[in-house]
């Protein structure tokens, strides 16, 4: 497999997994940027145990994993109760704030960046096996009981709390899980890249997520699914000439969203069309076999 | 002493610069019902306007200085249709996210397409380093003066807009419900148009005020006055233009101090500090909301 292709597929794990974990806070109505947060901890984290303390690199993968879930479940007790708005900026603040530690603290680089990260063989195959299970999971928890409470609790709070919904401790676990989300996909991209610097972690790696979330569409899984190839694969196969505006196709693209189709390109009426479609092809073939068996039999 | 006090003038000054980002943010939100993260980008996407201006007519400030006032009207004036289908269908969470698109879109037009994304630099009259005021180590520049002096009288300005005057208590009305403001005859989608247009004064003011005490501007600054602006509006209580002043000061002020003061590089931690306690701790911030 080509470098480029590789480099590719792996990216798309990486923000895959940011984008859901924006997603699973988004449904119970918060803008959560805490995965970057946790992401910036879980590279740096993973990277220095495994180069400078010789830790096998599932270890390191695990413990940066819940690593992430205690940094982002202990600032969620507070920031649970918090507004849509004030949860995004909070966030935000968090992640800059793990950059300015990080910039201050010698033995993971500062503001030099971490080099030197050792290769992990099968880091893709790992990545993508991580990815289905993850999608699984929550694609499980979009069709339970709980993910149609997390449906209820973002069309409307007061209503939801009022059928005995717990919001608190809902939006609790989401951002403890989006944090572990966020410190796996750390863990993924330090060992991808082998080199990382504090402002990877930062606005411009957020905004990405953040297109790639409402462009796909935020009301189901398969948004994410659907745009981040999509618009990663902008930079990496378009012509220098339009992968140099980059960044101004994602904000068009998030602006002509937004307004033309607010809910994404992926919505869930258009997941029930596209499975009423197949469902119909799928009873037509069957049909058209039990047609042709009896035909047999006759 | 000096010391002290030459501190607290750049302190001052950075405070006016947030209290005024934070001021035309909170006008935005208040009355039109739209969060524009992306207000500081487009205040130093003028800041470029205003340096590719002085380029082409050879530094000539007469020509340049309205340029950027006009380009920042201009600009926020752009974004009023994008915002206009939210802020009818009351997506305010949506509006957040329509900013940050604007914002990706700037960021990479400033990185990347204008003077080749090297950061630019402002020619010297209007960067004068010539201190007007010295005592001791203590030096006032005209672009401190200014900026101080502007940044008041904005919010002086602003403030007797909207409590004393009948355009004022028209914009008061919009912040309570549109819908009632469009029934008691108030021209809703024209008086958006004129809070964009102050927004966008405000913004270009901003931007002549930037270009004189920072002497430079890059896509960096944008996000970091982005940081600062929300910084001063969580603490102070979103919408509040009073609590706004007043925290942009303080923070200007406590930013100065550590940054002379602390080892290493922590004083957009502290700003940043501020913001997590303050939604943590005291979630309509520390003056009451819309006050």
């Amino acid at each position: 497999m080509s470098l480029t292709l590789t480099s590719f597929l792996q990216f798309v794990t990486i923000f895959l997994l940011l984008s859901w974990a924006l997603y699973l806070v988004y449904r119970v109505g918060q803008i959560y940027n805490g995965p970057v947060f946790t992401m910036l901890i879980g590279a740096y984290f993973s990277a220095y145990v495994v180069r400078d303390l010789n830790w096998p690199f599932g270890l390191a993968l695990l413990t940066s994993m819940l690593i992430g879930a205690v940094a982002s479940f202990i600032p969620a007790l507070r920031l649970a109760r918090a507004s849509a708005f004030a949860t995004a900026i909070a966030t935000i603040a968090l992640v800059f704030i793990g950059q300015a530690v990080i910039r201050n603290l010698e033995f993971l680089g500062g503001s030099f960046g971490f080099f030197h990260i050792p290769i992990v063989d099968y880091l893709l195959p790992t990545s993508y096996i991580a990815v289905f299970v993850i999608g699984f999971l929550i694609y499980r928890l979009d069709h339970s009981r709980t993910g149609r409470a997390m449906e209820m609790t973002f069309a409307d709070p007061d209503l939801a709390a009022a059928m005995g919904i717990d919001i608190f401790k809902s939006r609790v676990w989401l951002q403890t899980i989006a944090g572990t989300l966020g410190a796996l996909a750390g863990v993924f991209y330090a060992f991808h890249i082998h080199t990382i610097f504090v402002t990877n972690f930062g606005l411009d790696m957020l905004l990405a997520s953040f297109c790639f979330l409402f462009v796909g569409g935020y009301t189901t899984m398969w948004g994410p699914v659907f745009s981040t190839p999509v618009l990663w694969s902008i930079s990496i196969f378009l012509p220098a000439e339009i992968a140099t505006w980059k960044g101004a196709i994602y904000g068009i693209l998030l602006i002509a969203v937004l307004i033309i189709h607010p809910n994404g390109i992926i919505d869930k009426r258009l997941i029930r069309i596209i499975r009423g479609k197949c469902q119909s092809i799928f009873s037509r073939r069957a049909n058209y076999q039990i047609e042709e068996a009896r035909n047999e039999v006759k | 002493m000096n010391v002290l006090l030459a501190i607290s003038i750049n302190g001052v000054a950075a405070g006016t610069i947030y209290a005024l980002l934070a001021t035309g943010f909170n006008l935005l939100l208040l009355v039109v019902g739209v969060i524009q993260f992306a207000y500081p980008h487009l205040v130093v996407m003028s800041m470029y306007i205003l340096w590719m201006t002085l380029k082409a007519t050879g530094n000539n400030l007469a020509i340049s200085l309205p340029a950027a006032i006009a380009a920042s009207v201009g600009l926020n004036l752009a974004t009023e249709p994008m915002f206009r289908p939210l802020v009818e269908r009351r997506y305010l969470t949506a509006s957040f996210v329509l900013s940050i698109g604007i914002m990706i879109a700037i960021t990479d037009i400033m990185q990347r397409q204008i003077n080749n994304g090297v950061p630019i630099g402002f020619p010297a009259p209007l960067t004068s380093r010539d201190a007007i005021l010295r005592t001791g180590l203590a030096t006032m520049t005209v672009g401190q003066i200014l900026t101080i002096a502007i940044g008041i009288a904005a919010v002086i300005g602003l403030w007797h807009l909207l409590y004393r005057t009948q355009l004022g208590r028209s914009f008061r009305a919009m912040t309570q419900s549109h819908f009632t403001a469009r029934l008691l005859g108030i021209p809703v989608n024209k008086m958006s148009l004129g809070i964009y247009s102050i927004a966008g004064l405000l913004g270009g003011i901003l931007a002549i005020l930037l270009a004189m005490t920072q002497g430079a501007a890059s896509a960096p600054l944008a996000t970091n006055l982005a940081i600062k602006m929300l910084a001063v509006a969580i603490f102070a209580g979103l919408g509040n233009l009073r609590g706004g002043l007043i925290c942009g000061m303080v923070l200007g002020l406590v930013e100065s101090y550590s940054l002379n003061f602390l080892p290493g590089d922590w004083t957009n931690t502290i700003a940043l500090g501020m913001v997590v306690g303050a939604v943590m701790f005291k979630p309509e911030g520390v003056f009451s909301p819309r006050a």
